[in-house]
């Protein structure tokens, strides 16, 4: 965990809790900008230009798929970590498809919301244990043909990771478990964001539309 | 399993005879409607239509549970409607040129006919509307389609009238009944369209008023009552988190968990004991779970010793944490329990420090599961638990508890 100063940018329609994180979030971590709706997010985001955004998924008018599009129209490199109160499968994968590096819920505690923050602003993908499980869940291998095994099966190292992050191991935890180096396991984590990402398994492009909110 | 391209599931739902034509229409993109009228054009060509069904039958596998079904929906493809009619038109021309042909003043009204017939049908397939009629009305190119249908039914008409084949008798009663019906339809349908449109937006009106009671009652009972309890015990921090922790839980399974009936799969039998030990023991536990499987009884031993190391992580390990994790796949289920708690040296044998009882070690082992344990002192505690699956089997096991 590094001492740098990371520069953050919030996004959530409800003010109070803005207030609350801001509150929370320590001397590592720099509050450069906040914003409660769409609009005001993409163009504060692509003026500021934070290192990391705190991204709700839940805002009016899109949501915060409609934020991260709007700003990787304008800058592409951005960082989003996504924050949540659902922990429902279609908020988590729709979000992390549009491109977040990330998923937290709302229920974290400050000092691992502040370990978050740095990890992905290192470059690093964030994984609740609930993503993990769902990530086992939809590429678990159905008899079905997969059309791109590289984007649409898990290798079996990388299996192993999921299952220690869904069982609430750390990163580091995982990295003793399996022998293996932290970066390592982090490089394994990273690839399985980018298959959640990139995929075509059905699990994952028909999941919200089979799903039906009261 | 799907590697087969010739063999089709059959339907049930939406089926007419057997479901060969939904259950074909689904796998290969067809509208159902041009599959059931090339069977019906194909039944007056010599049979040729009972043949190429019961053909379908054989080929097909019987209907899946709705509810396990996976198989792809082929989107429905112009081209591919487009090719099943000339297929039909192929074969037609072919008994038509063996002889066993019913002729073509009473083929090719007919074929014109069924074609107007399955315009007209495919209106009411494509925008899934409540009532034809409304169907009718408001599709997008229902206008279109109904004046090409129209056209290909009077034509069909048409031939039946100048054909020879037919008595004049015969041809006065087809064209009275259809101007009959004509004028009735052109006087009363708009009124119908409207009577329909108008049922189907008081129906809808009611299930969103309907939605919004049921709503307000369960928010009612649960979250208000809960606000106003948290508002009472502020000065006690953990009373609070407990109560907002549960009616959380509650809030979220209600509206994100669907109608899975607790105890009745292991998935949720393990989410609804974590709660039910959060509750008792004031601890938050985290639930993941990967896949699931109908409870059986080694999974019930099972679920009793999880609950057993959640219990015990809650009250020996000093943390007021612990998360659960469950994986089910191929024929096992997998449970870890776990704690970043004091932890216990292993070699210590008391019955109430081990992870969990000596007695519930013994009941898992004895329908095949397995116990480990791994722990030491400061380094917390992860508990893991298996059991086979335990299906059933088909002589009529019972489940015994």
């Amino acid at each position: 965990m590094s001492a740098t100063v990371v520069q953050v940018f919030l996004v959530d329609d409800h003010a109070l809790f803005r207030a609350g994180v801001r509150a929370e979030l320590g001397d590592t971590v720099e509050v450069v900008g906040e914003a409660g709706t769409v609009a005001d997010a993409v163009t504060g985001i692509v003026r500021t230009r934070p290192q990391v955004v705190l991204l709700d998924v839940h805002l009016p008018d899109g949501g915060g798929r409609a934020v991260i599009e709007g700003v990787h129209r304008a800058w592409p490199e951005c960082v989003f970590l996504a924050l949540s109160v659902s922990d429902a499968a279609d908020d988590v994968v729709a979000v992390i498809r549009a491109g977040a590096r990330g998923y937290v819920t709302k229920t974290i505690q400050p000092d691992d919301l502040v370990d978050a923050i740095h990890r992905v602003h290192e470059g690093d993908a964030v994984f609740s244990p609930r993503l993990a499980g769902f990530v086992l869940d939809a590429f678990s291998g159905h008899a079905a043909p997969v059309a791109d095994p590289e984007l649409d099966l898990l290798t079996p190292r990388e299996q192993d990771v999921m299952r220690l992050i869904a069982r609430g191991y750390t990163y580091r935890e995982s990295a003793t478990h399996l022998h293996l180096s932290v970066k390592t396991v982090e490089t394994h984590v990273s690839a399985v964001l980018r298959k959640l990402q990139l995929s075509n398994r059905r699990e994952l492009t028909s999941w919200a539309s089979e799903r039906r909110l009261l | 399993m799907d590697g087969d391209a010739i063999t089709f599931p059959r339907r049930d739902e939406g089926r007419v005879v057997a479901g060969v034509a939904a259950g074909f229409s689904r796998r290969h993109g067809v509208d159902v409607a041009v599959v059931r009228g090339a069977l019906v054009v194909l039944t007056f060509a010599a049979g040729i239509g009972l043949v190429v069904y019961a053909a379908g039958s054989l080929l097909s596998r019987p209907s899946p549970d709705p509810r396990l079904d996976d198989e792809p929906t082929m989107p429905v493809d112009v081209r591919r409607n487009a090719a099943v009619v000339l297929i039909t038109l192929g074969l037609l021309s072919i008994v038509r040129s063996t002889g066993l042909w019913l002729g073509d003043q009473v083929m090719v009204p007919l074929g014109v006919l069924v074609a107007g017939v399955v315009v007209l049908a495919m209106v009411r397939t494509d925008d899934g509307a409540s009532t034809p009629l409304s169907a009718l009305i408001a599709g997008r190119h229902a206008r279109a389609r109904i004046t090409v249908g129209a056209v290909l039914v009077s034509l069909g008409l048409l031939a039946v009238g100048v054909g020879n084949a037919v008595s004049s008798t015969v041809r006065v009663g087809v064209f009275a009944a259809a101007v009959s019906i004509l004028g009735i339809a052109m006087l009363v349908g708009p009124w119908i369209a409207g009577l329909a449109q108008a049922a189907a937006e008081e129906h809808r009106q009611r299930i969103r008023s309907e939605e919004r009671e049921a709503m307000a009652a369960h928010l009612h009972d649960s979250v208000l009552q809960t606000l106003a309890l948290i508002q009472r015990s502020a000065d006690d921090p953990r009373r609070t988190a407990a109560l907002a922790r549960q009616q959380e839980h509650e809030l979220r399974s209600w509206l994100y968990g669907g109608d899975a009936a607790s105890d009745a799969t292991l998935a949720s039998a393990v989410t609804g004991m974590a709660r039910d030990v959060e509750q008792r023991h004031d601890v938050r536990i985290e639930v993941v779970t990967v896949g699931d499987a109908p409870m059986t009884e080694p999974l019930q031993a099972l679920l009793a010793a999880a609950r057993e190391a959640c219990v015990n992580a809650a009250t020996h390990s000093g943390e007021t944490s612990a998360s659960v994790y469950l994986e089910v796949a191929g024929d096992t289920a997998q449970v870890f329990v776990r704690d970043r708690g004091v932890g216990f040296d292993p070699a210590d044998t008391a019955t109430d420090r081990m992870g969990i009882a000596q007695s519930m070690v013994g009941r898992l082992e004895r329908v095949g599961g397995a116990v480990r344990i791994h722990t030491s002192p400061g380094n917390g505690t992860e508990v893991e638990m298996s059991a086979p699956l335990g299906r059933a089997d088909a002589a009529g096991g019972k489940v015994v508890s």
